[in-house]
């Protein structure tokens, strides 16, 4: 009986502990559904009605977008003056940018982790141990000697230079990389060379393709890293702003039609949708591929 | 034999060219990049820009005086807020996390939707949650409570004694996400056979949870937060986002200080001084990351008897 009344016991702690984070999870989702719903609808409004009804829907729907993206532009510094850098153009740094950045990133840092898997000379075991070392060591306040460096190397404020910039091998994917090439089977790539096959030919059509599952993870992992950056735009490329930036300045802007609740609503919306298409296409792939220490799923 | 033999020092030669050729580029990028930058930090820490000559000239002792100088003249609340913030990390969002990533990791229900609803955030720009959080707390909020329980209150950004934490809780509220999937990944990760035995042994919800749970996943835990321990120095709510360079004096931090520093830095001069304070935050951080870890690593729980 005193056992029965011990289990029932611990049975109701473990349901009252599983039921709280239940209800603030619950409100965690509430709260971050309201401001994004509550963002949706004002973009929807015309200063008029969000200023009689902030949080009601719409009175009437009005359709700013295509008023914002023509409109809304950022100013920057030129030789000769400033010049207007609308929403096509920052969209068109943005991609530039963030595809470039992500491919060239995640391509480097897979093909330096196949060689150090598969070519087991001693510089490979430097470069694991490298990676490890630079992972470990905390190194602040490089901005400024990175910016200065910049500079002097003719890239600063140029996308093909941080598409170089970001060409390092350096972080965890590096890790996942290697041992995703360690942990295959090497019969196919054998069996290539047998045939006569390049080192080349093997990994860029039997090994890459084996690990284009977790290249696409890393590869949309750094696109929604790259296309949400504000401050590498900001330090290295004043002048030629990504939508990140660019919303940055749209915040504060005082263009008349522009300088109101709605129209920034209407901007942080723009800036959201790309990457939440990208985001609900491949969600199942960003939060069950790539884990540190987890399974996958 | 001798056929096989030399055909083997061919192929052999081969590959060494092969991986020589292809791990070229990214060892130069590597060597420019983090070898060079490094170094020229380290470099420029000790130097001071000559404006009538044009050039760098070495002054050890100047820089170093002039850099803690600098630090030390930072107002007293600039660390208080960065502080502030990095506790508020540890203390609160540290172990919501941790009961968050747990209840998934546990397949509980709703689990679907709360990993989505958690990662989201990961997803979507600081600049735009910025965007959207100054309008709604000045505006939506204040509404939503006058109209619901008839509370009367003023915007939370504008307001000087509730503009902090709405700002640092947000941040917190939106920053969940990467930390639950890392954690729920690592108690996913679990052998099974383990928490049978515990739950046979009576060990469930916050028992499994405290003894059997946390101890199992220290390893990434404390890496964690040791290297969290930098946060002190780096820890920013975003200022620049909400107010660009000009956030008021009372909620800087020293991170958000350097940031609008190296923003304004035009002349070599600035990048040289920015270069010193660099220099020495590196040197206090990091023995403090390094003692926080050694200290988990000896104070912590150990899986082996």
């Amino acid at each position: 009986m005193k056992m029965k009344t011990k289990k029932t016991n611990v049975k109701i702690k473990e349901m009252i502990f599983y039921s709280v984070i239940f209800i603030i999870l619950v409100v965690y989702v509430v709260a971050l559904c309201s401001l994004l719903v509550w963002a949706v609808m004002t973009s929807f409004k015309e200063q008029f009605d969000f200023r009689i009804n902030i949080i009601g829907l719409p009175k009437k729907w009005v359709w700013n977008y295509t008023f914002v993206y023509n409109n809304f532009f950022v100013e920057i510094a030129t030789e000769s003056g400033t010049r207007p850098v609308y929403m096509v153009e920052q969209f068109y740094n943005t991609i530039l940018y963030a595809v470039g950045c992500a491919f060239i990133n995640t391509f480097v840092t897979c093909t330096v982790a196949y060689l150090c898997a598969l070519f087991p000379y001693k510089f490979s075991k430097f470069i694991y141990s490298l990676v490890l070392v630079v992972m470990i060591i905390p190194i602040y306040g490089t901005t400024a000697p990175t910016i200065l460096m910049a500079k002097r190397m003719q890239i600063y404020d140029t996308i093909w230079g941080q598409w170089i910039m970001k060409a390092h091998f350096l972080g965890l994917p590096y890790l996942i990389f290697y041992n995703t090439f360690k942990g295959m089977s090497q019969e196919l790539s054998e069996a290539a060379k047998i045939d006569g096959a390049s080192n080349l030919t093997i990994y860029l059509k039997i090994l890459f393709p084996l690990a284009g599952s977790t290249f696409l993870t890393f590869f949309i992992m750094s696109l929604i890293g790259f296309w949400n950056d504000y401050s590498v735009p900001l330090y290295f490329m004043p002048s030629k702003p990504t939508v990140a930036l660019a919303l940055l300045d749209f915040s504060n802007t005082t263009e008349l039609g522009l300088n109101t609740i709605p129209m920034r609503m209407t901007g942080a919306v723009l800036v959201l949708i790309p990457i939440l298409i990208v985001f609900l296409i491949f969600n199942k792939r960003l939060m069950g591929n790539a884990t540190i220490g987890g399974i996958k799923e | 034999m001798l056929k096989n033999k030399t055909s083997l020092k061919a192929k052999n030669r081969k590959d060494l060219i092969y991986y020589c050729l292809m791990m070229a580029l990214p060892v130069l990028q590597f060597c420019v990049f983090w070898i060079g930058v490094n170094i020229n930090a380290i470099l420029l820490a000790f130097q001071k820009y000559d404006f009538y000559t044009n050039t760098y000239t070495w002054d050890i002792i100047g820089c170093m005086k002039e850099a803690f100088e600098t630090i030390g003249s930072i107002e007293g609340f600039k660390w208080k807020n960065s502080i502030i913030i990095y506790l508020v990390g540890l203390v609160v969002s540290t172990p919501l996390t941790l009961f968050f990533s747990y209840y998934i990791a546990k397949q509980k229900i709703g689990t679907s939707c709360f990993k989505v609803f958690l990662y989201l955030p990961n997803v979507i720009s600081g600049v735009v949650f910025s965007t959207i959080w100054i309008f709604f707390a000045e505006r939506a909020i204040p509404t939503y409570l006058d109209k619901l329980l008839n509370i009367k209150i003023d915007g939370l950004i504008e307001n000087v004694d509730t503009r902090f934490m709405a700002i640092l809780l947000f941040g917190m509220f939106t920053g969940f996400g990467g930390g639950v999937l890392m954690y729920s990944n690592a108690m996913s990760a679990i052998s099974p056979d383990i928490i049978e035995a515990a739950n046979l042994d009576g060990a469930t919800g916050i028992k499994e949870f405290w003894y059997i749970t946390l101890p199992l996943i220290y390893p990434t835990l404390s890496i964690m937060i040791a290297t969290g321990v930098g946060g002190i120095f780096l820890s920013d709510i975003g200022l620049y986002l909400y107010f660009g360079g000009g956030a008021p004096a009372e909620m800087q931090t020293f991170s958000y200080m350097i940031m609008v520093d190296t923003l304004a830095a035009e002349h070599p001069g600035d990048y040289a001084k920015l270069a010193s304070i660099g220099l020495i935050t590196t040197f206090v951080v990091a023995p403090m990351v390094f003692g926080a870890k050694y200290l988990f690593k000896k104070f912590g729980p150990s899986t082996v008897d």
